[in-house]
């Protein structure tokens, strides 16, 4: 199931947030296995502090749906073409991230 | 994502999964009859093929991509749903004819990047660091 994703508001320290929200069928609780929503709440928490890797701030149920709370960020990648293509130094710069990423992140969890 | 410091940051993890056993370091087995999931734009031809997805194919992935950044569209992109039905097979014979072809308008490093990635085995740890020597390569 896709989830839907909405800009909240941190209301104690006054910063946002994203929210990632799906709805749950009746019987699966919060986190049960079969959330996909809570396998990547985990993932998350598991690769967390790794340069590269949001932190997640929240994970639970409110009512039918099943959210987690995460770091805001700015615009994505998709959002940033749809303004035009990347001149290729951007380009540079973010695929030298990508690929630098790959065996930090592996290396962090295994 | 890119962050306000202008770094990105990779999200969404629903369909993440182990490529190897933690404990043991076991790769996991290439098995075959995978259902097509994610997001077909930017599956690895071997994925479409139903193969298991392991190192190599968030490679591949992380070139089609780049291109997509570079060009602004993918050639599969905006492929009308032919009447036999088949879109993904359109789709999948458009990546396998980016990787046979050198195109003018992609930096020869990039098709470099692709090709390469398209050749690692199964389980073969790919080599990060050429894939950054590449990606340097890229303006010229």
């Amino acid at each position: 199931m896709i989830g839907s994703v909405y800009l909240g508001k941190d209301i104690k320290r006054g910063k946002e947030v994203a929210l990632k929200v799906q709805r749950h069928e009746g019987s699966h609780s919060k986190d049960s296995d079969d959330s996909n929503l809570f396998h990547e709440y985990n993932i998350y928490k598991e690769i967390s502090g790794c340069q590269g890797i949001p932190k997640p701030f929240w994970y639970g149920s409110e009512g039918p749906y099943n959210v987690m709370v995460m770091k805001r960020y700015n615009l994505s990648l998709d959002d940033m073409v749809k303004q035009g293509p990347l001149d290729l130094l951007t380009v540079v710069s973010f695929a030298g991230q990508m690929v630098s990423g790959c065996p930090r992140f592996i290396n962090h969890v295994l | 994502m890119v962050g306000f410091d202008k770094r990105i940051y990779l999200i969404d993890f629903g369909l993440a999964q182990y490529f190897c056993d933690p404990m043991t370091y076991d790769h996991i087995p290439e098995t075959k009859g995978h259902d097509l999931i994610g997001t077909i734009r930017y599956t690895s031809i071997n994925s479409h093929k139903g193969i298991q997805q392991s190192r190599r194919d968030d490679l591949e992935s992380m070139a089609f991509t780049l291109l997509f950044l570079i060009e602004g569209k993918l050639p599969w992109q905006g492929i009308p749903r032919s009447q036999s039905g088949d879109h993904y097979g359109a789709i999948l014979r458009k990546k396998q004819d980016l990787c046979k072809a050198f195109h003018s308008s992609i930096p020869s490093a990039l098709t470099t990047f692709l090709q390469y990635t398209r050749s690692l085995a199964f389980a073969e740890k790919p080599d990060y660091a050429h894939l950054h020597a590449l990606i340097q390569k890229f303006p010229t």
